[in-house]
Protein backbone atom coordinates (compact mmCIF):
# COMPACT_ATOMS: atom_id res chain seq x y z
CA UNK A 1 0.00 0.00 0.00
CA UNK A 2 2.49 2.58 0.69
CA UNK A 3 4.35 2.58 -2.60
CA UNK A 4 0.54 3.40 -3.69
CA UNK A 5 -0.72 5.92 -1.56
CA UNK A 6 2.56 7.95 -2.04
CA UNK A 7 1.70 7.65 -6.00
CA UNK A 8 -1.62 8.66 -5.17
CA UNK A 9 -0.27 11.58 -3.24
CA UNK A 10 2.04 12.90 -5.90
CA UNK A 11 -0.60 12.65 -8.32
CA UNK A 12 -3.22 14.60 -6.40
CA UNK A 13 -0.58 16.82 -5.65
CA UNK A 14 -0.33 17.57 -9.40
CA UNK A 15 -3.82 18.07 -10.04
CA UNK A 16 -3.78 20.53 -7.29
CA UNK A 17 -0.40 22.93 -9.16
CA UNK A 18 -3.00 23.12 -12.28
CA UNK A 19 -6.00 24.36 -10.32
CA UNK A 20 -4.13 27.47 -9.41
CA UNK A 21 -4.93 31.10 -10.44
CA UNK A 22 -3.52 34.18 -8.99
CA UNK A 23 -5.22 34.31 -5.49
CA UNK A 24 -5.78 31.08 -4.67
CA UNK A 25 -7.03 27.13 -5.66
CA UNK A 26 -9.78 27.50 -7.83
CA UNK A 27 -12.47 25.37 -9.96
CA UNK A 28 -16.27 24.65 -10.90
CA UNK A 29 -18.23 23.06 -7.36
CA UNK A 30 -20.47 20.63 -7.08
CA UNK A 31 -22.61 20.21 -4.11
CA UNK A 32 -25.80 18.85 -2.81
CA UNK A 33 -27.11 22.63 -1.61
CA UNK A 34 -25.83 24.34 -5.39
CA UNK A 35 -23.47 23.87 -7.53
CA UNK A 36 -21.38 26.85 -9.59
CA UNK A 37 -20.42 26.37 -12.37
CA UNK A 38 -19.71 30.05 -14.16
CA UNK A 39 -17.54 31.12 -11.60
CA UNK A 40 -14.17 29.32 -11.35
CA UNK A 41 -12.23 31.62 -9.33
CA UNK A 42 -10.01 31.32 -5.85
CA UNK A 43 -12.35 29.89 -3.23
CA UNK A 44 -11.10 30.90 0.08
CA UNK A 45 -13.30 28.20 1.92
CA UNK A 46 -12.89 24.84 3.54
CA UNK A 47 -10.44 23.44 0.68
CA UNK A 48 -7.80 25.40 2.72
CA UNK A 49 -8.84 23.43 5.92
CA UNK A 50 -7.86 19.48 3.94
CA UNK A 51 -4.99 21.70 1.76
CA UNK A 52 -3.14 23.09 5.05
CA UNK A 53 -3.66 20.07 7.01
CA UNK A 54 -2.67 18.03 4.32
CA UNK A 55 0.76 19.81 2.96
CA UNK A 56 1.66 20.58 6.84
CA UNK A 57 1.34 16.43 7.51
CA UNK A 58 3.51 15.76 4.51
CA UNK A 59 6.18 18.51 5.63
CA UNK A 60 5.74 16.52 8.93
CA UNK A 61 6.71 12.85 7.80
CA UNK A 62 8.96 13.90 4.94
CA UNK A 63 10.80 17.13 5.46
CA UNK A 64 10.92 17.29 1.82
CA UNK A 65 10.50 21.36 1.50
CA UNK A 66 8.48 21.57 -1.23
CA UNK A 67 4.97 20.45 1.41
CA UNK A 68 6.70 23.33 3.03
CA UNK A 69 6.28 25.73 0.45
CA UNK A 70 2.75 24.67 -0.67
CA UNK A 71 2.24 25.14 2.92
CA UNK A 72 3.14 28.72 3.08
CA UNK A 73 1.38 29.48 0.12
CA UNK A 74 -1.67 28.20 0.88
CA UNK A 75 -1.45 30.37 3.96
CA UNK A 76 -0.73 33.32 1.93
CA UNK A 77 -3.75 33.14 0.04
CA UNK A 78 -5.45 33.13 3.21
CA UNK A 79 -3.81 36.53 4.47
CA UNK A 80 -4.15 38.32 0.80
CA UNK A 81 -7.52 37.26 0.50
CA UNK A 82 -8.40 38.97 4.11
CA UNK A 83 -10.82 41.53 3.70
CA UNK A 84 -10.80 44.57 6.57
CA UNK A 85 -13.19 42.94 8.48
CA UNK A 86 -11.34 39.55 9.17
CA UNK A 87 -13.37 37.94 6.51
CA UNK A 88 -12.19 35.96 3.92
CA UNK A 89 -13.07 36.62 0.13
CA UNK A 90 -14.97 34.40 -1.73
CA UNK A 91 -15.48 31.65 1.35
CA UNK A 92 -18.83 30.57 0.72
CA UNK A 93 -17.87 27.47 -1.75
CA UNK A 94 -21.12 26.81 -3.81
CA UNK A 95 -22.59 29.91 -2.98
CA UNK A 96 -18.89 31.88 -4.17
CA UNK A 97 -18.40 34.50 -4.41
CA UNK A 98 -19.38 35.85 -1.45
CA UNK A 99 -18.09 35.91 2.24
CA UNK A 100 -18.71 34.85 5.84
CA UNK A 101 -19.29 31.19 4.74
CA UNK A 102 -19.72 28.95 6.97
CA UNK A 103 -18.50 26.26 8.28
CA UNK A 104 -15.84 27.44 5.00
CA UNK A 105 -14.20 30.63 7.21
CA UNK A 106 -13.54 28.70 10.39
CA UNK A 107 -12.29 25.42 8.51
CA UNK A 108 -9.93 27.70 6.48
CA UNK A 109 -8.57 29.26 9.79
CA UNK A 110 -8.20 25.89 11.46
CA UNK A 111 -6.13 24.24 8.89
CA UNK A 112 -3.89 27.88 8.39
CA UNK A 113 -3.76 27.56 12.97
CA UNK A 114 -2.70 23.59 12.49
CA UNK A 115 -0.52 24.67 9.81
CA UNK A 116 1.40 27.47 12.13
CA UNK A 117 1.58 24.87 15.08
CA UNK A 118 3.16 22.45 13.04
CA UNK A 119 5.72 24.65 10.74
CA UNK A 120 6.36 26.62 14.01
CA UNK A 121 5.69 29.88 11.90
CA UNK A 122 3.16 31.85 13.86
CA UNK A 123 3.47 34.97 11.28
CA UNK A 124 0.45 34.44 10.04
CA UNK A 125 -1.40 34.18 13.22
CA UNK A 126 -3.40 37.70 13.35
CA UNK A 127 -5.01 36.11 9.79
CA UNK A 128 -6.37 32.89 11.99
CA UNK A 129 -7.42 35.39 14.70
CA UNK A 130 -8.90 38.10 12.77
CA UNK A 131 -10.60 35.79 11.06
CA UNK A 132 -12.35 33.90 14.11
CA UNK A 133 -12.91 37.00 15.96
CA UNK A 134 -15.37 38.21 13.39
CA UNK A 135 -16.99 35.22 13.15
CA UNK A 136 -17.44 35.83 17.03
CA UNK A 137 -18.76 39.35 16.07
CA UNK A 138 -20.76 38.60 13.31
CA UNK A 139 -22.52 35.32 14.57
CA UNK A 140 -22.62 35.20 19.00
CA UNK A 141 -25.80 35.86 20.03
CA UNK A 142 -25.64 36.84 23.44
CA UNK A 143 -28.99 35.81 24.22
CA UNK A 144 -29.27 32.38 23.65
CA UNK A 145 -25.44 31.77 24.13
CA UNK A 146 -24.72 30.45 20.98
CA UNK A 147 -23.64 30.68 17.03
CA UNK A 148 -26.39 31.64 14.73
CA UNK A 149 -25.87 30.34 10.88
CA UNK A 150 -26.34 34.04 9.43
CA UNK A 151 -26.96 37.18 11.32
CA UNK A 152 -29.91 37.82 12.58
CA UNK A 153 -31.31 34.16 12.26
CA UNK A 154 -31.73 31.94 15.30
CA UNK A 155 -30.29 28.71 13.62
CA UNK A 156 -28.13 25.88 14.14
CA UNK A 157 -25.89 24.06 11.74
CA UNK A 158 -24.25 21.64 14.15
CA UNK A 159 -21.84 19.99 11.94
CA UNK A 160 -20.66 23.92 11.12
CA UNK A 161 -20.62 24.49 14.82
CA UNK A 162 -18.31 21.49 15.55
CA UNK A 163 -16.04 22.94 13.01
CA UNK A 164 -15.94 26.50 14.51
CA UNK A 165 -15.63 24.76 18.40
CA UNK A 166 -12.08 23.12 16.89
CA UNK A 167 -10.72 26.36 15.59
CA UNK A 168 -11.07 27.98 18.14
CA UNK A 169 -9.56 25.11 20.65
CA UNK A 170 -6.60 25.46 18.19
CA UNK A 171 -6.96 29.18 18.60
CA UNK A 172 -6.97 28.70 22.57
CA UNK A 173 -4.19 26.71 22.88
CA UNK A 174 -1.72 29.44 20.34
CA UNK A 175 -2.86 32.43 22.07
CA UNK A 176 -3.18 31.26 25.72
CA UNK A 177 -6.47 33.37 25.78
CA UNK A 178 -9.17 31.13 27.50
CA UNK A 179 -11.94 33.50 26.35
CA UNK A 180 -12.42 31.66 23.25
CA UNK A 181 -12.97 28.59 24.87
CA UNK A 182 -16.07 29.68 26.34
CA UNK A 183 -17.34 30.39 22.21
CA UNK A 184 -15.49 26.56 21.53
CA UNK A 185 -17.82 24.85 24.29
CA UNK A 186 -20.51 26.79 23.92
CA UNK A 187 -20.12 25.66 19.98
CA UNK A 188 -19.40 22.18 20.53
CA UNK A 189 -22.49 21.82 23.23
CA UNK A 190 -24.84 22.53 20.74
CA UNK A 191 -23.66 20.08 18.20
CA UNK A 192 -24.13 17.62 21.29
CA UNK A 193 -27.73 19.23 21.94
CA UNK A 194 -28.82 18.22 18.76
CA UNK A 195 -28.10 14.41 18.94
CA UNK A 196 -30.66 12.00 17.98
CA UNK A 197 -31.57 10.86 21.98
CA UNK A 198 -32.90 7.34 21.44
CA UNK A 199 -34.19 4.76 18.51
CA UNK A 200 -32.14 3.39 15.73
CA UNK A 201 -30.26 6.22 14.77
CA UNK A 202 -29.44 7.28 18.57
CA UNK A 203 -26.16 9.64 18.32
CA UNK A 204 -26.78 10.71 14.82
CA UNK A 205 -26.93 14.63 14.87
CA UNK A 206 -29.30 16.32 13.02
CA UNK A 207 -28.80 19.13 9.82
CA UNK A 208 -30.56 21.44 11.04
CA UNK A 209 -32.66 23.62 13.54
CA UNK A 210 -34.54 26.22 12.98
CA UNK A 211 -35.80 27.04 15.72
CA UNK A 212 -32.71 26.57 17.84
CA UNK A 213 -34.72 24.19 19.85
CA UNK A 214 -35.62 20.81 17.24
CA UNK A 215 -33.61 19.22 14.98
CA UNK A 216 -35.08 18.84 11.42
CA UNK A 217 -34.71 15.26 11.45
CA UNK A 218 -32.18 14.93 8.56
CA UNK A 219 -29.11 13.12 9.16
CA UNK A 220 -26.59 13.46 6.66
CA UNK A 221 -23.63 10.81 7.16
CA UNK A 222 -20.80 12.90 5.43
CA UNK A 223 -21.65 16.48 8.07
CA UNK A 224 -22.21 13.52 10.71
CA UNK A 225 -18.63 12.64 9.91
CA UNK A 226 -17.42 16.14 10.26
CA UNK A 227 -18.11 16.30 13.78
CA UNK A 228 -15.87 13.59 14.96
CA UNK A 229 -12.55 14.98 14.68
CA UNK A 230 -14.18 18.34 16.45
CA UNK A 231 -15.91 16.24 19.34
CA UNK A 232 -12.58 14.34 20.01
CA UNK A 233 -11.09 17.46 20.13
CA UNK A 234 -13.53 18.90 22.93
CA UNK A 235 -13.18 15.92 24.97
CA UNK A 236 -9.27 16.21 24.93
CA UNK A 237 -9.43 20.30 25.94
CA UNK A 238 -12.29 20.27 28.31
CA UNK A 239 -11.96 16.61 30.15
CA UNK A 240 -15.16 15.35 29.47
CA UNK A 241 -15.95 12.03 28.19
CA UNK A 242 -19.83 12.71 26.95
CA UNK A 243 -18.11 14.54 23.88
CA UNK A 244 -15.70 11.51 23.12
CA UNK A 245 -18.88 9.07 23.56
CA UNK A 246 -20.84 11.42 21.45
CA UNK A 247 -17.93 10.61 18.43
CA UNK A 248 -18.12 7.58 19.20
CA UNK A 249 -22.29 7.19 18.40
CA UNK A 250 -21.83 8.81 15.57
CA UNK A 251 -19.58 6.07 14.36
CA UNK A 252 -21.63 3.93 14.88
CA UNK A 253 -24.35 5.58 12.51
CA UNK A 254 -21.08 5.66 9.84
CA UNK A 255 -20.67 1.86 10.26
CA UNK A 256 -24.57 1.43 10.27
CA UNK A 257 -25.21 3.31 7.31
CA UNK A 258 -22.64 2.20 4.82
CA UNK A 259 -23.79 0.62 1.57
CA UNK A 260 -22.14 -2.81 0.32
CA UNK A 261 -20.04 -1.00 -2.10
CA UNK A 262 -18.67 0.90 0.56
CA UNK A 263 -20.51 4.54 -0.11
CA UNK A 264 -22.98 6.06 2.25
CA UNK A 265 -26.61 7.54 1.52
CA UNK A 266 -26.92 11.14 0.81
CA UNK A 267 -29.48 11.98 3.66
CA UNK A 268 -31.13 9.22 6.13
CA UNK A 269 -34.23 10.61 7.78
CA UNK A 270 -35.16 9.61 11.01
CA UNK A 271 -38.31 8.32 9.45
CA UNK A 272 -36.41 5.69 8.09
CA UNK A 273 -36.31 6.82 4.77
CA UNK A 274 -33.95 8.16 2.70
CA UNK A 275 -32.31 10.16 -0.09
CA UNK A 276 -29.49 7.60 -1.70
CA UNK A 277 -27.78 10.08 -4.82
CA UNK A 278 -25.51 11.86 -5.02
CA UNK A 279 -23.00 9.46 -3.48
CA UNK A 280 -20.01 11.23 -2.63
CA UNK A 281 -16.61 9.93 -3.76
CA UNK A 282 -13.91 12.35 -3.16
CA UNK A 283 -16.10 13.69 -0.11
CA UNK A 284 -15.75 10.04 1.67
CA UNK A 285 -12.41 10.60 2.32
CA UNK A 286 -14.19 13.39 5.84
CA UNK A 287 -15.65 9.69 6.70
CA UNK A 288 -12.89 7.96 6.19
CA UNK A 289 -10.61 10.37 8.11
CA UNK A 290 -13.56 9.73 11.63
CA UNK A 291 -12.35 6.36 11.71
CA UNK A 292 -9.00 7.44 11.15
CA UNK A 293 -9.13 9.82 13.95
CA UNK A 294 -10.91 7.38 16.27
CA UNK A 295 -8.35 4.74 15.85
CA UNK A 296 -10.85 2.48 13.86
CA UNK A 297 -9.61 0.06 10.88
CA UNK A 298 -10.65 2.07 7.53
CA UNK A 299 -13.66 0.52 5.82
CA UNK A 300 -11.94 -1.86 3.38
CA UNK A 301 -14.90 -1.42 0.91
CA UNK A 302 -15.06 2.36 1.59
CA UNK A 303 -11.77 3.04 1.22
CA UNK A 304 -11.15 0.81 -2.02
CA UNK A 305 -13.78 2.63 -3.72
CA UNK A 306 -11.73 6.23 -3.20
CA UNK A 307 -8.28 5.17 -3.89
CA UNK A 308 -9.85 3.26 -7.11
CA UNK A 309 -11.70 6.18 -8.40
CA UNK A 310 -8.72 8.49 -8.91
CA UNK A 311 -8.87 10.02 -12.13
CA UNK A 312 -5.97 10.37 -15.00
CA UNK A 313 -5.23 13.82 -13.98
CA UNK A 314 -4.54 12.91 -10.03
CA UNK A 315 -7.85 14.30 -8.69
CA UNK A 316 -10.93 12.22 -6.85
CA UNK A 317 -14.16 12.91 -8.96
CA UNK A 318 -17.09 13.94 -6.80
CA UNK A 319 -20.04 11.70 -6.83
CA UNK A 320 -22.24 9.12 -8.17
CA UNK A 321 -26.05 10.16 -8.87
CA UNK A 322 -26.04 13.62 -9.11
CA UNK A 323 -29.26 13.43 -11.79
CA UNK A 324 -30.90 11.15 -9.15
CA UNK A 325 -30.81 14.04 -7.09
CA UNK A 326 -33.83 15.58 -9.30
CA UNK A 327 -34.91 12.77 -10.71
CA UNK A 328 -34.94 9.21 -8.96
CA UNK A 329 -34.46 7.11 -11.64
CA UNK A 330 -32.38 8.61 -13.88
CA UNK A 331 -29.61 5.98 -15.22
CA UNK A 332 -26.14 6.52 -13.49
CA UNK A 333 -24.21 5.61 -16.86
CA UNK A 334 -23.04 7.95 -18.31
CA UNK A 335 -22.42 10.18 -14.95
CA UNK A 336 -23.85 13.16 -14.67
CA UNK A 337 -21.21 15.97 -15.17
CA UNK A 338 -20.86 16.98 -12.19
CA UNK A 339 -20.25 13.60 -10.56
CA UNK A 340 -16.95 13.40 -12.96
CA UNK A 341 -16.02 17.25 -12.18
CA UNK A 342 -13.24 17.19 -9.77
CA UNK A 343 -13.60 19.52 -7.13
CA UNK A 344 -11.03 20.91 -5.50
CA UNK A 345 -13.02 21.77 -1.97
CA UNK A 346 -13.71 17.73 -2.36
CA UNK A 347 -10.26 16.95 -3.02
CA UNK A 348 -8.56 18.43 -0.01
CA UNK A 349 -10.42 15.94 1.89
CA UNK A 350 -8.91 13.52 -0.16
CA UNK A 351 -5.33 15.26 0.52
CA UNK A 352 -6.33 15.32 4.65
CA UNK A 353 -7.07 11.66 4.59
CA UNK A 354 -3.94 10.22 2.49
CA UNK A 355 -1.57 12.27 4.17
CA UNK A 356 -3.24 11.36 7.81
CA UNK A 357 -2.69 7.62 6.59
CA UNK A 358 0.60 7.91 5.21
CA UNK A 359 3.34 5.94 7.91
CA UNK A 360 6.38 7.94 9.32
CA UNK A 361 8.52 9.04 8.57
CA UNK A 362 8.03 8.60 4.91
CA UNK A 363 10.66 8.62 2.02
CA UNK A 364 9.94 11.46 -0.69
CA UNK A 365 7.43 11.25 -2.91
CA UNK A 366 7.41 9.32 -6.41
CA UNK A 367 7.69 12.06 -9.88
CA UNK A 368 3.68 12.34 -10.29
CA UNK A 369 2.29 10.13 -13.37
CA UNK A 370 -0.50 12.20 -14.59
CA UNK A 371 -2.14 13.09 -18.03
CA UNK A 372 -5.73 14.15 -19.70
CA UNK A 373 -8.65 11.88 -20.23
CA UNK A 374 -11.94 12.40 -21.85
CA UNK A 375 -15.28 10.70 -20.28
CA UNK A 376 -18.83 10.00 -21.61
CA UNK A 377 -21.26 11.71 -19.16
CA UNK A 378 -24.59 13.21 -19.10
CA UNK A 379 -24.83 16.83 -19.35
CA UNK A 380 -27.94 19.19 -19.49
CA UNK A 381 -29.76 15.87 -20.47
CA UNK A 382 -27.67 14.98 -23.35
CA UNK A 383 -25.16 12.85 -23.73
CA UNK A 384 -21.34 14.42 -24.49
CA UNK A 385 -17.91 14.17 -23.75
CA UNK A 386 -16.11 15.29 -20.78
CA UNK A 387 -13.04 16.21 -20.86
CA UNK A 388 -9.70 17.57 -18.56
CA UNK A 389 -6.14 18.51 -19.25
CA UNK A 390 -4.20 20.51 -17.29
CA UNK A 391 -5.42 23.28 -18.66
CA UNK A 392 -8.96 23.07 -18.92
CA UNK A 393 -12.17 21.39 -18.28
CA UNK A 394 -14.22 20.80 -20.95
CA UNK A 395 -17.72 19.91 -20.79
CA UNK A 396 -18.63 18.30 -25.09
CA UNK A 397 -20.30 22.06 -26.56
CA UNK A 398 -21.65 23.21 -23.92
CA UNK A 399 -19.06 24.67 -21.94
CA UNK A 400 -15.03 25.12 -21.46
CA UNK A 401 -13.61 25.92 -17.60
CA UNK A 402 -10.12 27.63 -18.07
CA UNK A 403 -8.35 26.26 -15.15
CA UNK A 404 -6.65 29.63 -14.78
CA UNK A 405 -9.92 32.02 -15.44
CA UNK A 406 -11.97 32.52 -13.05
CA UNK A 407 -14.98 32.90 -14.83
CA UNK A 408 -16.26 29.53 -17.00
CA UNK A 409 -16.89 30.36 -21.07
CA UNK A 410 -19.31 29.29 -23.39
CA UNK A 411 -23.14 27.75 -23.11
CA UNK A 412 -23.15 27.61 -19.04
CA UNK A 413 -25.26 24.75 -18.09
CA UNK A 414 -27.59 24.04 -14.83
CA UNK A 415 -28.34 20.93 -12.77
CA UNK B 1 -12.00 45.11 -16.39
CA UNK B 2 -12.89 48.88 -14.99
CA UNK B 3 -15.96 48.09 -13.11
CA UNK B 4 -17.82 51.52 -12.77
CA UNK B 5 -21.86 51.83 -11.02
CA UNK B 6 -24.57 54.80 -11.90
CA UNK B 7 -27.53 55.09 -9.40
CA UNK B 8 -30.80 55.43 -11.19
CA UNK B 9 -34.30 54.97 -10.28
CA UNK B 10 -36.11 52.05 -10.75
CA UNK B 11 -38.89 49.94 -9.64
CA UNK B 12 -36.97 46.41 -9.09
CA UNK B 13 -37.24 44.97 -5.36
CA UNK B 14 -34.64 44.30 -2.95
CA UNK B 15 -32.20 41.54 -4.27
CA UNK B 16 -31.36 40.96 -0.25
CA UNK B 17 -32.85 37.22 0.79
CA UNK B 18 -34.39 33.89 -0.16
CA UNK B 19 -34.87 33.61 -3.97
CA UNK B 20 -34.38 37.09 -4.56
CA UNK B 21 -30.62 36.70 -3.59
CA UNK B 22 -30.40 33.27 -5.31
CA UNK B 23 -31.96 34.76 -8.55
CA UNK B 24 -29.36 37.93 -8.20
CA UNK B 25 -26.52 36.30 -7.60
CA UNK B 26 -27.52 33.86 -10.67
CA UNK B 27 -27.83 36.83 -12.83
CA UNK B 28 -24.82 39.07 -11.49
CA UNK B 29 -22.80 35.51 -11.97
CA UNK B 30 -23.84 35.37 -16.05
CA UNK B 31 -23.45 38.36 -16.51
CA UNK B 32 -19.92 39.08 -15.71
CA UNK B 33 -18.96 35.72 -17.20
CA UNK B 34 -20.34 36.86 -20.56
CA UNK B 35 -18.74 40.16 -19.96
CA UNK B 36 -15.22 38.40 -19.14
CA UNK B 37 -15.82 36.36 -22.11
CA UNK B 38 -16.69 39.17 -24.06
CA UNK B 39 -13.30 40.96 -23.79
CA UNK B 40 -14.78 43.79 -22.04
CA UNK B 41 -12.33 46.90 -20.99
CA UNK B 42 -14.89 48.30 -18.98
CA UNK B 43 -18.27 47.67 -17.95
CA UNK B 44 -20.95 50.41 -16.66
CA UNK B 45 -23.42 49.10 -13.75
CA UNK B 46 -26.88 51.24 -13.65
CA UNK B 47 -27.77 50.19 -10.22
CA UNK B 48 -31.30 50.83 -8.58
CA UNK B 49 -30.96 53.67 -5.78
CA UNK B 50 -32.83 52.14 -3.63
CA UNK B 51 -30.50 48.81 -3.69
CA UNK B 52 -28.20 49.53 -0.38
CA UNK B 53 -25.61 46.73 -0.74
CA UNK B 54 -22.70 45.97 -3.53
CA UNK B 55 -20.92 43.68 -2.04
CA UNK B 56 -21.73 41.10 -5.05
CA UNK B 57 -20.08 43.78 -7.57
CA UNK B 58 -17.17 44.48 -5.45
CA UNK B 59 -16.56 40.59 -4.65
CA UNK B 60 -17.30 39.77 -8.83
CA UNK B 61 -14.90 42.55 -9.70
CA UNK B 62 -12.35 40.98 -7.80
CA UNK B 63 -10.79 38.52 -10.37
CA UNK B 64 -11.76 40.08 -14.21
CA UNK B 65 -9.25 39.92 -16.58
CA UNK B 66 -7.29 43.14 -17.79
CA UNK B 67 -7.54 44.32 -21.25
CA UNK B 68 -6.90 46.99 -23.56
CA UNK B 69 -9.85 46.25 -25.94
CA UNK B 70 -11.70 49.47 -26.31
CA UNK B 71 -14.83 47.53 -25.71
CA UNK B 72 -17.23 48.62 -22.95
CA UNK B 73 -20.63 47.27 -21.37
CA UNK B 74 -23.50 48.62 -19.52
CA UNK B 75 -25.90 46.84 -17.16
CA UNK B 76 -28.93 48.31 -16.89
CA UNK B 77 -30.87 47.34 -13.66
CA UNK B 78 -34.53 48.08 -14.34
CA UNK B 79 -38.09 47.38 -15.36
CA UNK B 80 -38.35 50.98 -17.15
CA UNK B 81 -37.05 51.16 -20.78
CA UNK B 82 -33.25 52.07 -21.55
CA UNK B 83 -33.27 55.91 -22.32
CA UNK B 84 -29.66 55.73 -23.95
CA UNK B 85 -26.96 53.31 -23.89
CA UNK B 86 -25.14 54.47 -27.12
CA UNK B 87 -21.71 53.22 -27.46
CA UNK B 88 -21.71 50.47 -25.21
CA UNK B 89 -20.64 47.01 -26.97
CA UNK B 90 -22.16 44.67 -24.85
CA UNK B 91 -25.10 45.62 -23.27
CA UNK B 92 -27.15 43.60 -19.97
CA UNK B 93 -30.74 44.07 -19.07
CA UNK B 94 -31.93 42.74 -16.28
CA UNK B 95 -35.65 43.45 -15.65
CA UNK B 96 -39.09 41.58 -14.76
CA UNK B 97 -41.68 42.21 -17.29
CA UNK B 98 -41.33 40.65 -20.98
CA UNK B 99 -41.34 43.67 -22.98
CA UNK B 100 -44.45 42.93 -25.46
CA UNK B 101 -44.49 45.38 -28.77
CA UNK B 102 -42.42 47.96 -27.66
CA UNK B 103 -38.95 48.89 -30.08
CA UNK B 104 -36.00 48.24 -27.72
CA UNK B 105 -33.11 49.41 -30.16
CA UNK B 106 -30.25 47.76 -28.44
CA UNK B 107 -28.67 45.93 -31.03
CA UNK B 108 -29.06 42.27 -31.58
CA UNK B 109 -30.20 40.14 -28.70
CA UNK B 110 -27.76 37.00 -28.60
CA UNK B 111 -28.83 35.78 -25.94
CA UNK B 112 -31.74 35.87 -22.51
CA UNK B 113 -31.70 34.09 -19.62
CA UNK B 114 -35.25 33.48 -17.61
CA UNK B 115 -34.51 33.00 -13.68
CA UNK B 116 -36.65 31.71 -10.35
CA UNK B 117 -39.05 30.39 -13.69
CA UNK B 118 -42.41 29.80 -13.19
CA UNK B 119 -41.77 25.92 -12.80
CA UNK B 120 -39.32 26.90 -9.93
CA UNK B 121 -41.49 28.83 -8.58
CA UNK B 122 -44.18 25.65 -8.61
CA UNK B 123 -41.85 23.71 -7.17
CA UNK B 124 -40.95 26.32 -4.18
CA UNK B 125 -44.68 25.83 -3.33
CA UNK B 126 -44.46 22.38 -3.07
CA UNK B 127 -41.39 22.92 -0.31
CA UNK B 128 -43.42 25.42 1.96
CA UNK B 129 -46.44 22.79 1.80
CA UNK B 130 -44.00 20.44 2.59
CA UNK B 131 -42.96 22.66 5.50
CA UNK B 132 -46.32 23.07 6.81
CA UNK B 133 -47.16 19.48 6.83
CA UNK B 134 -43.54 18.75 8.11
CA UNK B 135 -42.59 15.89 5.84
CA UNK B 136 -38.95 16.87 5.29
CA UNK B 137 -37.98 14.57 2.82
CA UNK B 138 -41.00 15.88 0.52
CA UNK B 139 -39.28 19.28 1.07
CA UNK B 140 -36.32 17.91 0.05
CA UNK B 141 -37.45 17.02 -3.45
CA UNK B 142 -39.11 19.64 -3.93
CA UNK B 143 -36.06 21.67 -3.39
CA UNK B 144 -33.88 19.98 -5.79
CA UNK B 145 -36.68 19.93 -8.83
CA UNK B 146 -37.24 23.66 -8.01
CA UNK B 147 -33.19 23.95 -8.17
CA UNK B 148 -33.14 22.52 -11.14
CA UNK B 149 -35.22 24.83 -12.92
CA UNK B 150 -34.32 27.81 -11.29
CA UNK B 151 -32.36 29.20 -14.19
CA UNK B 152 -33.11 28.61 -18.40
CA UNK B 153 -32.12 30.04 -21.39
CA UNK B 154 -34.86 31.47 -23.16
CA UNK B 155 -38.02 33.45 -23.01
CA UNK B 156 -39.81 31.48 -20.41
CA UNK B 157 -41.92 32.82 -17.63
CA UNK B 158 -40.22 33.89 -15.04
CA UNK B 159 -39.56 36.40 -12.20
CA UNK B 160 -36.67 37.91 -13.94
CA UNK B 161 -35.06 38.58 -17.45
CA UNK B 162 -31.52 38.83 -18.50
CA UNK B 163 -31.02 39.88 -21.83
CA UNK B 164 -27.51 40.23 -24.10
CA UNK B 165 -27.56 42.24 -26.60
CA UNK B 166 -24.65 43.07 -28.77
CA UNK B 167 -24.87 46.59 -28.95
CA UNK B 168 -24.33 48.91 -31.73
CA UNK B 169 -21.07 50.01 -32.95
CA UNK B 170 -20.73 53.64 -32.71
CA UNK B 171 -16.89 54.59 -32.62
CA UNK B 172 -15.84 57.49 -30.44
CA UNK B 173 -19.75 57.61 -28.78
CA UNK B 174 -18.85 56.35 -24.90
CA UNK B 175 -19.80 59.53 -23.74
CA UNK B 176 -22.37 58.18 -21.37
CA UNK B 177 -19.85 55.34 -19.98
CA UNK B 178 -17.03 58.34 -19.68
CA UNK B 179 -19.47 60.63 -18.08
CA UNK B 180 -20.30 57.73 -15.12
CA UNK B 181 -16.61 57.43 -14.37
Amino acid sequence: MPTRLLQAVANLDAWFETMRQPGGYGGPVAHWWRDQFVYTGPGLDWRYEGILMGYSDLWDKTGDPIWLERVNRAAKDLSDGQLPDGSYRMSRFEQNPGTLGTPHEAAASLGLLVSLQRTGDFTLLPTAQGNLDNIIRRLWDPVTRGFTDRPGVPGRVPNKLATLSQALCALAQITHDDQYLVYAKAAIDDVVRFRVTRGHFQGAIHQYSADNMRGDNRLFPYYNARCVDPLLTAAEVFGEETYAASAHEILEFLTRTMTEDGSWPQIVYTSGSRVDYPRWIAGVADILYAFHRMNNPLPGPAWDRLVDSQLPSGAFPTAIGFQRKTYSKAPLDPPDYRDLTPVAGWNDKVLRLLAAVLPAPASVLPAPSVHSYSRPARIASEEAVFTETAMALQYGNHCDIEKSSAWSKGEFVWG
Amino acid sequence: MQVDVVRIPSSLPSMAAGPFEESWNRVADILFADAAQSGLEALTVFIPMTWSDSDWLTLRSAYLPDTHSGLSGAVWISNDSITDLTGFSRIYWVHQEIPRGENINLGSRVESYAVWTRSSRWWGAGVRLADLMHATALRDRCMSRSQAQFVRQGDLLSQFHLDIYDGQEVPHAHSLAAGSR
